[in-house]
């Protein structure tokens, strides 16, 4: 029932579930939310991110969309996923720069500070996208 | 070394575009925009690279940080927090090869808690256990030199290594540990010796001039053969 419900929006979905090096990503399209939760170190960043980038130029090419909300919650990644990071980020401040609605929360558990220090990289690095570093406390994980 | 300086040849050619922009040369090239926006893109992509760079020492610390917890962890005994016998192993090698290298002397000390059996059956583990840290912690304190360490063997075994150490100087500080685990004074009432926790201690040291021959096994085996001569010979004492 949900499925078709989802079938009658345009955009590309996505969900690659989580492995030992590699995140979940998922897009509720209700919500028009990506998450990427987990730890990010896949031999293959390029081949891990593609699908990604796929979704999001297609994602970015409707701006008359509501609200698009990117929750990431990365609590180790490795070099190539950085650079990825920053290149996803420049797409989506490419899109909000042409008018698109974005947010990025940069979630991280208050005792990472590395989290932290790593989003607040980010966040410097970005000159208009609205880049949210956001705290959860232990408690909070579901 | 900061990120600047780790980037300066990068800023240089940065610093170096921007001065023939600047040049009147240029200034009536119909591409001087593309150029302009290109090294503004070349500056953003240079503050990402020292950004990953920055971001990727963060993380190595952390794992090495983890790493060396780890490293330590696995070395020490999880009940008496005295190096196991895992280290006693690796550290005990390492000591055997520096000995034959360099001709100095080298002992070895085994030690067992008398009558630890009948203590557990006596008191309950929790008490055995408390017993052992207790004896684990008043050896560690008398291996005072740098280099000497005491390690649990296993059970109610402990061994102490001594490098540099001949086997008088080791048999003042097997007698020293003796003494120290005598004076902890932990009641055991079906102790046969003593109305207190006491050790047997056997001890073995190498020779001088080398036999080339030995192997490192050997001198353990023969401090193993000293202690269950103090056994033997009536416990709570030191053999030779």
């Amino acid at each position: 029932m949900i499925r078709s419900r989802l079938w009658l929006k345009t955009t590309l979905l996505i969900f690659i579930e989580a492995s030992k090096s590699s995140p979940l990503v998922k897009y509720e399209v209700e919500s028009n939310t990506l998450e990427i939760t987990g730890e990010c170190y896949p031999e293959n960043a390029v081949k891990f991110f593609t699908p990604i980038f796929q979704w999001l130029e297609g994602e970015i090419k409707s701006l008359e969309s509501p609200l698009l909300t990117v929750n990431l919650n990365i609590s180790y990644f490795n070099s190539s996923t950085s650079k990825s990071l920053m290149n996803f980020f420049d797409m989506l401040e490419e899109a909000h720069d042409k008018g698109k609605e974005i947010v990025v929360n940069w979630i991280y558990m208050e005792e990472n500070e590395t989290a932290e220090e790593c989003g607040e990289e980010f966040q410097e690095d970005l000159e208009n996208l609205p880049f949210n570093l956001v705290i959860i406390d232990s408690e909070q994980i579901i | 070394m900061s990120a600047e300086d780790l980037f300066q040849k990068e800023l240089d050619i940065l610093a170096e575009a921007r001065q023939q922009i600047k040049n009147n040369t240029y200034s009536e090239n119909p591409l001087l925009p593309e150029y302009q926006a290109m090294t503004k893109h070349y500056k953003k992509l240079l503050n990402q690279a020292k950004r990953l760079v920055t971001m990727s020492d963060r993380m190595q610390k952390d794992l090495n940080e983890l790493n060396h917890r780890l490293e330590k962890l696995s070395s020490l005994d999880g009940l008496t927090g005295i190096p196991n016998r895992r280290w006693f192993d690796l550290t005990y090698a390492t000591e055997w090869k520096r000995a034959q290298r360099n001709e100095t002397p080298l002992s070895v000390i085994m030690m067992d808690i008398d009558y630890f059996k009948r203590f557990n059956d006596t008191y309950g583990h929790a008490a055995g256990d408390n017993c052992l840290q207790q004896v684990a912690q008043a050896l560690s304190s008398g291996a005072k030199r740098s280099m000497e360490f005491v390690a649990r063997y296993g059970g109610e075994e402990f061994v102490a290594v001594l490098p540099g150490t001949d086997l008088k100087g080791g048999q003042i500080v097997a007698e020293t540990m003796r003494d120290l685990v005598e004076k902890l004074k932990i009641p055991h009432l079906k102790s046969e010796v003593s109305d207190h926790v006491t050790i047997s201690v056997g001890i073995a040291s190498l020779k001088l001039p080398l036999n080339r021959d030995i192997k490192s096994q050997t001198l353990i085996n023969a401090a193993d053969n000293m202690l269950y001569k103090a056994k033997d010979n009536g416990r709570n004492r030191v053999c030779p």
